[in-house]
């Protein structure tokens, strides 16, 4: 599915998005605040959802290939982040949702 | 919908069944403790990795109800009896936080997908 | 770089690297005089003075039991005791350092005592060798000049642009979360502009970053060292303390010692070791409290060798 049609359900704002970031595939999102359980995973074409606003989860993002990051719980995202996900190529989005939420809405169109 | 009613689900395996049974007010899907602690709602069911004792204590405080952990985490021994101790559900799943949350959310809502 | 401490020269680091990974067993001197509890310290004193060594322990069936210095010889001979068996005289509580120890250990350890030398003890606890500073000194410059010669031949041999051959060393320092993952980007970038295949790319990526991360909240400080050649990626994480008191519990999934400070950076979840070890085609670990840990992961660039996982 485009990032963008994603990005609309959990009324995301994009912080940071590499050219043609609206038309990137996303085939899965998952969700994890712990940068050693985002190691672990094994997907392609991802997106990610965590609560914590730090250069470490985009990085960690970056090692395993993940396509987007989303900030959750209206956090605030530092300047270092930005240029990471640049660096990386990666999309960056805030949003509003706590991650549960943001997580059952991605649910209902992901996971239909 | 109940604490007892995740019992009945087919992906949850309840580890930890010494709890006070009460309505599931909401979902709440957190790896931080600090954050669950500040955020997580009262009467909310916990969505996590984190399988702690400190994540007991946590939900005691915040006042959650019932703790799912995810990806089949080890869940220590330790963890188990500080939520016998407290009265809060713990159980276990081979999904993801996502699922999870997407699933629970279904359930909550009246409408299970499985 | 800007702002934080000057980076030491690549070429130093290497040295420094390539040292570090040799064994304990490999810098010693195998050829150790020891003396029984029966002797005395005259016999004592002839051996040092024969062989001009300022050092000696003492063993009984092979098993250390004490070490005599040129120091307490010379108590004796103030005190009148040069008749005297070495057990009145020798230190008794010995330090002693196993042969297969990587030799930062042994750097620590002269750091961290006072002693001049260390018996060095096989799997079964019998004394096999001597370690000293000089031996230390002697494996430096060997390793020194044979880096130089390799400078040499790389200045008549250019490596080409593309090559997959690389061997760079990374200074990584406590608690720098900031700079925490730099050197597992570089490495990845490194191999993904080379066309390794995705998924060994990111096995890589994640052995070392989770390597990476633990020097950063786990260790006083250490180096992340990668040799990489056409066949593999060799990480090696070398650290100089605190040291792993249960190496088995630490290789546990969900053990983990961190602070709730380290678990709120979203690290500490007791998966990092586990980790590597599910991505790693080769894993190794070594650890002793007081001296240091290195880890070591080797993973296949040929996909036909790999491991699924």
């Amino acid at each position: 599915m485009d990032l963008i049609r994603v990005a609309d359900t959990i009324d995301a704002q994009l912080v940071y998005g590499p050219a043609g970031w609206e038309r990137i595939n996303i085939e899965t999102a998952f969700a994890s605040d712990l940068m050693s359980d985002v190691l672990m995973s094994d997907r392609e074409e991802m997106l990610l959802v965590t609560s914590l606003s730090t250069e470490q989860s985009i990085r960690s993002a970056g090692i395993v290939g993940v396509e987007a990051v989303v900030i959750a719980n209206n956090k605030t995202v530092t300047e270092g982040m930005v240029d990471l996900a640049r660096e990386q190529g990666i999309a960056l989005f805030c949003t509003r949702f706590p991650k549960y939420e943001t997580c059952v809405r991605l649910g209902r169109i992901l996971e239909a | 919908m109940k604490i007892s009613d995740l019992k009945l689900i087919e992906s949850l395996d309840c580890l930890q069944d010494e709890f006070e049974d009460a309505d599931i007010a909401a979902g709440y899907t957190s790896d931080l403790l600090s954050d669950v602690m500040a955020n997580a709602e009262e009467g909310a069911v916990l969505v996590t990795i984190q399988a702690h004792k400190n994540t007991v204590a946590v939900c005691s405080l915040a006042g959650v109800g019932a703790i799912v952990v995810c990806n089949r985490r080890p869940v220590p021994d330790d963890m188990l009896e500080a939520a016998a101790r407290e009265g809060i559900a713990v159980f276990t799943t081979a999904d993801n936080q996502f699922r999870t949350s997407a699933m629970l959310s279904q359930h909550l809502a009246g409408c299970p997908a499985r | 770089m800007n702002g934080g401490p000057k980076e030491p020269l690549q070429s130093s680091l290497r040295v420094q690297e390539l040292i570090y990974g040799l064994r304990i067993g490999e810098v010693m001197t195998s050829k150790v005089f020891a003396v029984s509890r029966n002797c005395t310290m005259r016999d004592v004193q002839t051996i040092m003075k024969k062989n001009s060594i300022t050092g000696l322990p003492v063993v009984d069936h092979k098993r250390v039991v004490g070490i005599v210095s040129m120091n307490d010889l010379m108590n004796a001979l103030e005190k009148g005791g040069m008749d005297d068996g070495v057990a009145k005289w020798m230190a008794g509580e010995v330090k002693t350092l196993a042969e297969d120890m990587p030799l930062s250990f042994a750097i620590s350890a002269f750091n961290k005592f006072p002693y001049r030398r260390f018996p060095v003890v096989n799997k079964k606890n019998e004394l096999v060798g001597i370690i000293t500073f000089r031996n230390i000194n002697l494996a430096l410059i060997r390793e020194l000049s044979r880096q130089l010669r390799a400078m040499e031949h790389q200045q008549e041999n250019p490596p080409e642009p593309h090559s997959l051959v690389l061997g760079k060393v990374y200074q990584i320092h406590r608690y720098d979360f900031e700079n925490g993952g730099k050197a597992s980007s570089e490495i990845k970038q490194f191999l993904k502009m080379r066309g390794i295949p995705a998924k060994i790319v990111r096995r890589v990526a994640v052995a070392s970053y989770e390597l990476e991360i633990n020097l950063v909240a786990h260790s006083i400080g250490g180096m992340l060292a990668f040799d990489i050649n056409e066949e593999r990626v060799k990480i090696s994480a070398h650290d100089r303390g605190p040291g792993i008191p249960d190496v088995e519990q630490a290789m546990a999934e969900g053990f983990s010692t961190a602070s709730e400070w380290i678990r709120a950076q979203g690290f500490g979840a007791g998966m990092g070791l586990p980790n590597v070890k599910r991505v790693a085609d080769e894993f190794a670990i070594k650890s002793a409290v007081g001296m240091g840990t290195m880890v070591q992961a080797v993973i296949k660039l040929q996909p036909e060798n790999t491991h699924e996982d």
